[in-house]
């Protein structure tokens, strides 16, 4: 009955979609629901309300019926390579999930329910600076970034406020301060490498605070937002029923709720975006229920595709018609390409004596941080770009457990403090973005809904083992600087994508012939489909890259808003 | 006593021995019934007993008194696959084996000194130092891990809402 086929149609049509409902998603409904637009947000994975939903939150290893451990029902349906317990099952992806043809060996790490990976993430948070947005163009790869900082500076004040960053303002020009609730202090040890890296790099290098997505000292809109201070349980990837950290579920999502505009729809896996050619614009979505498998159509004139980067590749490359034949936007052929990671393969550590009458009281969610210090201001070295270093400086204990008896209870309840610190570190290098790391869609094979396999291509170029290769280098020689002992520092093969910071593919770029997105992340060649996500990034940076993605995000709706104002949308 | 008398019916029912192991005085009935699928009474009799013998009592904390035995038997029956569960119970007899060889007994017959000999020879025994290893393993990790080790020894505390990392050790 036409009634009828009208009333549903009318029920899916929105003035916005958004697909995906990590940080950038959750951003992006945040903002557009405030603008009073009528807001559906497609999440692929099942629904996770906030604190309802954290079943291992704040629960001791004795609050679990197995200390942790899973019983055998639990693990049916999840590959039994992944190491499952009661902190992460809740999250796991089920082995049939989304099968992905790797042509080398590649590291995907996936999070598909309502908040996607805002619910794990580390929560270390950096701003780029220009030396990052020049990247491309200064060293010649890529394509120049259509924005510099200033143009997203008043965003990243805005989400750094809303969201609750704890930092330190530090005057670095490689790593811009921010809006900031107070930091922890370092560590006596942290102090002292600190110290030692001062006197004996001066001011090309520094050891600072890391800036971290953490209640330290609520402020009224975190109150507003139902959240609370954080106290240092360092369980963080269970959920926090604080709301201590920034998640979409503490967040943006109950933020956007209140508005009553939104509309969360879990269990939607998008198969495509739906091009008029007539009109020349996206006008919906196309979903495949998880459960049912039964496809739906949704409706508007605005789309956010926030899937995060592979899905948001995936999803535009599968959105085919006449106009585009090779997916929405994707006139030159580059959609998929120059997909980058960070470069992780660098670890350090050594023992630092000294300070035996010192140690730790309490916890603290983050650690230390050293900016990129390598080809800041001029290209110097035989690698391009550079990296950063977390740090972490600790004093465990140890109990010897190689007897049983009597000896081996009193260790236990008594366990010594090691004599000595310990400090560790870890490399989070710029990857130069290739052409040929890449993912397209697999010509025949299709998952459980349909949907075409994905087909990722990636692997470790030469200048990411040498860069690493400077950081074991570098992490030697300010070790021994500082007069540590027993220096480990390592260049490891590790698998590409083991940072989860995957980014690229759907480039933001002046040149319509050279990339997919502009300046505000609208595909070139649809206006009203904004991707911006990890997939938008034109180079990687060194910075963890979720705070990015929201400022880009606000920014880019708030671009849309002033769009749809004007009728340009 | 209520919790003797659940404890003695859901032996009865279960078809188990009737007389009450020390180890089972302070158990809740319902607990040990759930966590139990794979072990007899007997069986559990001699979990106990190699827990004990790993991490003994001091008179006032050891593995037994924080319940390792009740959660190794519940590890085992629920988390583990079928052919681990049965290799445990196959080597659980072993001991009653390896103690009517040594000593004439059975194993529960043995003193503790007795016991504690035939369990330590197992780890250098190649088929059977997986067990060794594995019931050393899970007890100390039952043991580390009870409320009462994590609170009253080391220091647990769930939201301790503060870092300070400049702690003199002498002020403590």
């Amino acid at each position: 009955m036409a009634n009828l086929n009208i009333d549903s149609k009318k029920s899916r049509t929105y003035d916005a979609i958004v697909i995906g409902s990590g940080a950038s998603g959750g951003w992006a409904a945040k903002e557009l629901c405030d603008a009073g637009l009528k807001t559906l947000v497609l999440e692929r994975g099942k629904n996770i309300k906030h604190i309802e939903d954290y079943p291992a939150a704040s629960k001791a290893p004795f609050d679990f019926e197995f200390r942790g451990a899973l019983p055998l029902e639990k693990k049916q349906g999840f590959n039994a390579g992944n190491r499952l317990d009661e902190s992460n099952i809740q999250w796991a992806m089920a082995e049939d999930e989304q099968p992905v043809v790797l042509e080398k060996p590649f590291r995907w790490r996936r999070g598909y329910h309502v908040g996607g990976k805002s619910l794990l993430w580390a929560r270390q948070t950096q701003r780029w600076s220009d030396y990052d947005f020049e990247g491309p163009d200064r060293d010649s790869f890529a394509v120049d970034w259509p924005i510099r900082y200033k143009d997203l500076a008043p965003w990243y004040d805005h989400v750094e406020t809303f969201s609750g960053i704890s930092g330190n303002n530090d005057g670095l020009d490689v790593l811009p301060d921010g809006k900031f609730l107070p930091p922890i202090e370092l560590n006596v040890v942290e102090k002292h490498f600190k110290a030692s890296i001062k006197k004996n790099y001066g001011d090309s290098r520094h050891l600072i605070y890391a800036r971290c997505a953490h209640l330290t000292e609520p402020q009224e809109i975190h109150i507003q937002q139902g959240r609370g201070k954080c106290v240092a349980q360092n369980m963080c990837n269970r959920g926090c029923i604080l709301g201590g950290y920034f998640s979409s579920n503490s967040s943006t999502i109950p933020w956007a709720l209140k508005t009553g505009k939104l509309t969360m729809r879990p269990d939607a896996v998008v198969e495509s975006i739906m091009y008029n050619e007539g009109k020349n614009k996206a006008i919906g979505v196309r979903i495949i229920d998880r459960l049912t498998k039964e496809p739906i159509e949704f409706f508007a004139n605005t789309i956010f595709v926030n899937a995060s980067t592979i899905n948001s590749n995936a999803i535009l490359l599968n959105s085919k018609s006449n106009r585009f034949p090779n997916g929405l936007g994707n006139d030159n052929g580059l959609m998929g390409k120059y997909l980058t990671w960070h470069n992780y393969r660098g670890h350090a550590g050594a023992v630092v004596p000294g300070f035996k009458h010192k140690i730790v009281e309490g916890a603290r969610p983050t650690n230390a941080y050293i900016p990129r210090f390598r080809n800041v201001k001029k290209q110097e070295n035989d690698f391009l770009r550079g990296y950063a270093i977390g740090v972490s400086a600790g004093r465990g204990t140890n109990s010897d457990t190689s007897m049983i008896g009597n000896e081996l209870r009193d260790n236990i309840l008594n366990p010594k403090l090691n004599d000595e610190w310990y400090i560790s570190t870890w490399m989070m290098g710029e990857c130069v973005p290739v052409e040929d790391n890449h993912l397209r869609l697999h010509d025949s094979l299709v998952d459980k809904y349909g949907i075409p396999q994905i087909v990722l291509s990636a692997e470790w170029k030469e200048n990411d083992v040498k860069q690493a290769d400077d950081y074991v280098e570098q992490c030697t020689e300010m070790f021994e600087k500082a007069g540590y002992t027993n220096i480990n520092a390592r260049n490891r093969d590790t698998l590409p994508g083991s940072d989860v910071h995957e980014m690229g593919g759907v480039r933001m770029g002046k040149d319509p012939n050279t990339s997919l997105l502009n300046g505000f992340n609208q595909l070139h060649e649809c206006k009203n489909v904004f991707v911006t996500d990890g997939a938008c990034m034109t180079s990687g940076g060194t910075q963890n890259p979720t705070l990015h993605f929201m400022a880009l995000t606000a920014r880019a709706v708030n671009h849309a808003v002033n769009e749809l104002k004007k009728g340009n949308l | 006593m209520k919790r003797r008398e659940a404890l003695k019916n859901m032996m009865l029912a279960s078809g188990g021995i009737i007389t009450l192991p020390s180890w089972a005085i302070g158990w809740k009935a319902d607990e040990m019934a759930r966590m139990n699928t794979t072990f007899t009474d007997y069986e559990i009799n001699l979990i106990s007993s190699i827990v004990d013998i790993i991490i003994p009592s001091n008179g006032e904390i050891g593995a037994l008194s924080v319940g390792v035995d009740q959660y190794l038997v519940g590890l085992i029956s629920k988390c583990y696959e079928e052919t681990f569960r049965g290799n445990i119970r196959s080597k659980l007899h072993q001991l009653d084996n390896n103690a009517n060889d040594k000593f004439n007994k059975s194993f529960s017959g043995c003193d503790i000194k007795e016991q504690t000999e035939i369990f330590v020879a197992m780890k250098s025994n190649e088929n059977d130092e997986d067990f060794f290893n594995f019931m050393k393993s899970q007890t100390i990790r039952g043991f580390e891990t009870s409320e009462e080790v994590m609170v009253n020894y080391h220091g647990f505390v769930l939201m301790p809402g503060f870092y300070d990392g400049n702690v003199d050790v002498e002020a403590k």
